[in-house]
């Protein structure tokens, strides 16, 4: 398996550094989710952290849900502010993804 | 028998503790206190999560480096509204100045340093694209007297710019889309020629007169075009790998560029290197990010904020320098 899952709250400088990335996969999702590399140094990062276990499926679980609240916001907007030419004020709907 | 200095010249320092991983690049140390030789190594690129800002910000502008940034304006909620609060970043904390832009305003192009630093248009109250021009000293906003010559919102800036030499191009009007190109020299705004492609939620980098545009809207889908200003007139260059609007983008010339995050169409973290030539894909963000601004150069650089209005900063460094210790077997 080439990633694992967890949750975490990012609080800051040191929750990730530099060396980190270079030393394994890291990408962090909506609700504090983290798709880690499965190697030591990634496992040792997710007990640094003090993450919780996910497995793929509760993890993206996790994420759809946040998308799914983030289109609800998106559909509740007046619909001038969702027309192409409202200009950057609001993004394009929210739209799900697979995790890695 | 052989000995270091021997070989290489110089003696093996003996040090207490380790060196940062930076300041001791290309050297060799014995750490007394573990028993062990250590040495430094530079890595590829890489981002950090960095402390928080204080307040939540998505299309705020952005000055400074990675030791002394300065994150301005944008918007706080989903539903449009700019912000005139600033604060400042010292490497390791974020501390509102308590100096408040005149005009609200987020989607700007905002360049220069911490402590001399420039915004000019955006959008302001809904609906509305400003002119409007402010720099800051350190201590106060001032409105200039020299506004744009076209109102637009979702534009970019020379990152590398002054507060006395600065490029600003794209954007949006009512139109709807710019490739609207102005320069300023500390006083007044001057039209200068056309970017080739109009579009808006674009990335910028570069100076006054060697700047470079990336990825943007132009009604349809993510772009990924690129052009390369030269001081004169705009050139299509080689596109970005990941199309994308909305991305964060820092750098000091036309050279050297960094380009992250955005809308492609979902929310990414993708992070694209421009070498004066081509766009490369380097290390992601740590998280995907849309709308954040950037600071720096391709050396130190900072992501802030992006959307839904959040407070999460990243660094981005490159080299990346980590400290190894020397096995013997």
């Amino acid at each position: 398996m080439a990633n694992t899952y967890c949750t975490a709250s990012n609080w800051g400088k040191g929750f990730f550094t530099h060396e980190d990335r270079n030393d394994f996969y890291l990408s962090g999702h909506p609700g504090d989710v983290w798709v880690v590399g499965n190697n030591a140094a990634g496992v040792a990062w997710i007990n640094r952290v003090t993450g919780t276990a996910k497995t793929k499926a509760e993890a993206q679980a996790i994420v759809d849900a946040k998308i799914e609240e983030s289109q609800a916001a998106w559909d509740a907007l007046p619909e001038a502010e969702k027309a192409p030419t409202a200009g950057f004020e609001t993004q394009t709907r929210p739209v799900k993804y697979t995790l890695p | 028998m052989a000995t270091y200095k021997g070989i290489k010249g110089v003696k093996v320092v003996t040090k207490t503790s380790d060196p940062t991983a930076s300041e001791a690049e290309a050297t060799v140390w014995y750490n007394s206190t573990a028993d062990a030789l250590k040495y430094s190594i530079a890595g590829t690129g890489a981002w950090a999560s960095a402390n928080a800002m204080n307040t939540a910000r998505r299309g705020a502008m952005s000055a400074g480096t990675q030791d002394a940034g300065l994150a301005m304006g944008g918007s706080t909620a989903p539903p449009p509204g700019g912000i005139s609060a600033t604060e400042k970043y010292n490497g390791t904390t974020w501390t509102e100045t308590g100096h408040a832009m005149n005009t609200a305003r987020r989607y700007a192009a905002g360049f220069g340093l911490q402590t001399a630093a420039i915004i000019a248009g955006g959008n302001g109250p809904p609906g509305s694209q400003l002119t409007a021009t402010e720099t800051y000293n350190g201590s106060a906003w001032t409105t200039s007297p020299g506004t744009l010559n076209t109102a637009r919102g979702a534009l970019a800036g020379s990152c590398g710019g002054t507060t006395t030499a600065g490029l600003v191009f794209g954007g949006y009007l009512p139109s709807p889309f710019s490739n609207a190109t102005e320069s300023w020299n500390g006083s007044a705004w001057t039209s200068v020629n056309n970017m080739q492609t109009a579009r808006n939620q674009l990335g910028g980098a570069g100076t006054q007169t060697a700047a470079v545009c990336a990825a943007g809207n132009s009604g349809g889908s993510p772009l990924n075009a690129s052009e390369k200003w030269d001081g004169t007139s705009w050139t299509t260059v080689n596109s970005i790998n990941t199309a994308r609007q909305g991305p964060g983008s820092f750098g000091q010339t036309n050279t050297a560029a960094l380009i992250f995050g955005g809308e492609a169409p979902s929310m990414s973290n993708a992070t694209e290197k421009y070498d004066g030539t081509s766009w490369s894909t380097v290390a992601n963000l740590g998280s995907t990010v849309y709308i954040a601004t950037g600071a720096g150069s391709t050396s130190q650089g900072l992501c802030i904020g992006g959307n839904p209005p959040r407070t999460s900063v990243e660094e981005w460094n490159d080299p990346v320098y980590t400290i190894k210790t020397v096995t013997v077997s």
